[in-house]
């Protein structure tokens, strides 16, 4: 009896490894594949990226990545994306003015622990206005080397993946048809394919391996990056710059539907917001429940510290040559004529006002003009009382129902908990849209809220309006909103040129079956180029098939 | 029990060796389901606490019989319209406002949650059973059934077999006596946002279908649901559901 019992244990345990564990990697490997839909860019480009993850272990909770582009002690730019299907996919825009030179990108994830993991890959960037002086300055440093992945092809990797096509030789503005011969269950994060132009000579087929671990990080204690998108800082006294623990914290965005986020002050003060549900920059303001004690609030960056060095130049004759000069100009005549890439539209997320619906709305404009909130307050607002003392006021609200005052309601504008009064004053009746009067008691969670008086104005967004006691006000930036590569299709009497270099990008194909065939329309650019189909197996191993034609 | 080693193998292949007799079953069960349980666990997220919004409650006095479905505090799990779930909140649903009312740990204090922010809930009664509420999204029917009302979902799919428990509070007539309730259900069958009231008996589900009355006989006497009944006519809702050709005649005003 006792021997079956352990068995049945010991083959539930083996049963619970196998599940859990994949079977090719071991536990503690993870990898990455980081893809870009061609080699070199030219400021005002976009990256157009795909970043694949493979592991040993479970990652379902790793859903967000951070990407971004530094140079040497910056961060460049910088997105935010959510996970889709094993992989991240987006575009970063390399702003104008960025000069030639050598960057590092970055794609990086978290964990519960808060320790990121990360691939990093070298970007040639040339500036479309000719300024090189990060380059320039960088051939004088000692130790740099040059570095040249413009005539570098990809290399084909393993012999899973096969793509092919009818013609080599392609006439401009016209279609060919690519067949890929790839087994799509065994890649998680499907099969890429990206069509680009290359230079037509010096294709050399040998690079250093790895040259982004000559990139020398900083030193300095990272940021930690967890695997949901985070809003974290530090609550310390302003006089006795001392952690205070056990605070309330709230975090809010000025909004026709006030919400808020609140979290509570750990053992170091610090406080962590977990901010999934937003999309693009967000204007926050952030303060503490308790208005009496001045508090210092300190917001953590949420992006890794940049590089303090990047060891590498774009060497003169590659900078001087004459594919990258066609490279600029054609960049500046895209910008004029394509669209690149199309929003995806996302569906609205359900919003409840925190402080629950009421119908006891006040509207000044239908009243006479009232010069300041003291009057309104009198004049034409119900249940509400304002009390003014020395140096301070107190509002209270009646309810009616139980026939008791409620002393402390939450005063809040444009969305922004302010509990002070006296920050309504100044405002008179143009600049107030409505006024919301809840008076029942009320949980937003672990928050007791005894009735609210919430205030919109006619600018809305908290515009004008001074920050309240304890809080800080902070542009952030939350996840990027999806964008799509814009797919192209011949029409041969449109009159807008082409000048793609880039024919497509598709991180993500769509192949039901083992053999898929996938259209490619040619812009007027003449020239060699290349297909790449791409896929990252569960096994880790890469595999890679590299496809050469003409445009002619 | 014979003494001997047993290795075991961790993730990070850690061997441990023990000996039964220093421990008896019990204990090595529990060791091996903490290993399993890690194995199995490993990577999971540890969840947010979902935050509910609700109004102050008073509790009813003075009531002769409950107003609530369930007397005693019953766990369920929420979804909301944000699509968060909170899993295991302790409640009771009021058949006389038909409002779901929560305890509120943090606080220690019971709310109304917001309907608005609601869009279904499961009850649990018991380890087995589970009851089903949703909100109602289709138009009025008569001043039993309103938009927005919580109906607990019994059966069916496309076709659906709902009941809404009501209370009415009957004020005493006598200075001594406590006001009474009277709990009572309403069934209803709804199709494509629409709802009709039935009873519980068969022939108010043939005269949903007008000409397939002969058809739904057959079925019923093929499944054997003679008798009139929840169970019953829940079996003809879900029977129902799988024949698209008696579906197709439905009619509901």
């Amino acid at each position: 009896m006792n021997s079956k019992i352990v068995c049945a244990l010991v083959l539930l345990l083996i049963s619970g490894f196998v599940k859990n564990a994949n079977a090719e990697l071991s536990p503690e490997v993870t990898l990455f594949q980081l893809q870009f839909n061609k080699n070199i860019f030219v400021s005002g480009e976009k990256i157009w990226f795909k970043n694949s993850i493979v592991a040993g272990h479970e990652t379902e909770h790793q859903t967000i990545l951070y990407a971004d582009l530094c140079s040497e002690g910056q961060i460049i730019n910088s997105c935010i994306v959510q996970r889709n299907n094993n992989h991240w996919q987006s575009d970063l825009l390399i702003p104008d003015s960025l000069s030639t030179g050598v960057y590092l990108f970055r794609a990086y994830t978290g964990n519960y622990n808060g320790k990121p993991e990360m691939v990093s890959r070298l970007v040639t960037v040339i500036n479309r206005f000719g300024n090189n002086t990060t380059n320039e300055s960088r051939k004088l440093e000692p130790g740099y080397m040059s570095f040249d992945n413009i005539n570098v092809l990809p290399a084909d990797l393993g012999s899973e993946i096969k793509l092919t096509t009818t013609k080599n030789r392609v006439a401009p503005n016209s279609s060919v048809v690519f067949t890929l011969n790839a087994n799509p269950d065994k890649y998680i994060s499907g099969v890429s394919l990206s069509v680009y132009k290359v230079p037509e000579e010096n294709i050399l087929s040998n690079a250093e391996v790895q040259p982004e671990k000559k990139v020398i990080s900083s030193v300095a204690d990272q940021v930690k990056i967890y695997n949901t998108l985070t809003l974290s800082g530090i609550v310390t006294n302003s006089q006795t710059n001392e952690p205070v623990v056990g605070e309330v914290v709230l975090f809010s965005v000025p909004d026709t539907v006030p919400q808020i986020n609140y979290a509570v002050t750990d053992s170091k003060g610090e406080f962590i917001f977990n901010v999934d549900g937003y999309y693009g920059r967000q204007d926050v303001i952030i303060r503490t429940l308790s208005k009496d004690s001045v508090y210092q609030i300190k917001v953590y960056p949420n992006l890794l510290t940049p590089p303090l060095k990047i060891p590498f130049y774009v060497p003169s004759e590659v900078e001087q040559s004459e594919f990258v000069k066609l490279a600029v100009n054609r960049q500046l005549l895209a910008k004029a004529y394509t669209a690149e890439s199309s929003e995806v539209v996302i569906k609205p997320q359900f919003k409840y006002p925190f402080y629950g619906q009421t119908d006891i709305v006040t509207i000044p404009s239908m009243y006479v003009d009232l010069v300041d909130f003291e009057e309104i307050s009198k004049e034409i607002l119900p249940l509400c009382r304002i009390r003014k003392e020395k140096n301070s006021a107190s509002l209270r609200l009646y309810d009616p129902d139980k026939l008791s005052f409620l002393e402390s309601p939450w005063v809040i504008v444009d969305g922004v908990p302010v509990f002070d009064v006296k920050l309504l004053f100044p405002l008179n009746s143009p600049a107030i849209e409505k006024i919301v009067t809840q008076k029942q008691i009320r949980c937003y969670g672990a928050l007791y809220i005894e009735g609210a008086l919430s205030v919109f104005t006619t600018k809305g967004g908290y515009t004008d309006m001074p920050l309240p006691a304890n809080a800080v006000r902070l542009f952030f930036d939350t996840f990027r909103y999806p964008q799509e590569f814009k797919k192209y299709k011949v029409e041969p009497n449109s009159a807008l040129p082409d000048f793609r270099d880039v024919l497509v990008w598709e991180p993500m194909l769509d192949c039901q079956s083992a053999t898929c065939s996938h259209t490619v329309s040619t812009s007027y650019e003449k020239g060699n180029y290349i297909a790449v189909a791409e896929a990252i197996g569960r096994d880790g191993e890469v595999q890679r098939t590299v496809l050469k034609f003409i445009v002619k | 029990m014979k003494t001997r080693d047993i290795a075991i193998i961790k993730k990070g292949f850690l061997l441990v060796s023990f000996r039964l007799s220093r421990l008896n079953n019990f204990m090595l069960a529990i060791f091996f389901i903490l290993i399993v349980g890690n194995a199995f666990g490993a990577g999971s997220r540890p969840q947010d606490k979902v935050r509910l919004t609700g109004s102050a409650y008073v509790f009813p006095l003075g009531l002769e019989g409950t107003p609530y479905l369930n007397q005693d505090w019953s766990f369920a799990d929420i979804v909301l319209e944000n699509g968060m779930v909170a899993v295991g909140e302790k409640v009771k649903f009021n058949m006389v406002t038909n409002d779901l009312i929560f305890y509120n740990e943090d606080l220690k204090r019971i709310f109304i949650l917001d309907k608005e922010t609601v869009k279904e809930f499961r009850i649990k009664n018991g380890k087995e059973t589970t009851n089903t509420f949703e909100k109602y999204l289709g138009s009025a029917v008569g001043f039993k059934l309103k938009t927005n009302d919580f109906v607990e979902f019994l059966a069916g799919d496309q076709l659906r077999f709902n009941v809404r428990h009501s209370a009415d509070i009957v004020e005493a007539n006598d200075v001594n006596s406590k006001n009474k309730v009277y709990p009572k259900k309403y069934y209803y069958v709804e199709f494509d946002g629409k709802a009709t009231p039935v009873n519980l008996r068969l022939r108010s589900i043939y005269r949903l279908f007008p000409g397939q009355k002969k058809n739904i006989k057959q079925l019923v006497h093929q499944n054997k649901l003679k008798r009139s009944g929840e169970k019953n006519v829940k079996k003809l809702i879900d029977l129902l559901n799988n024949e698209p050709e008696i579906l197709k005649s439905l009619v509901i005003d």
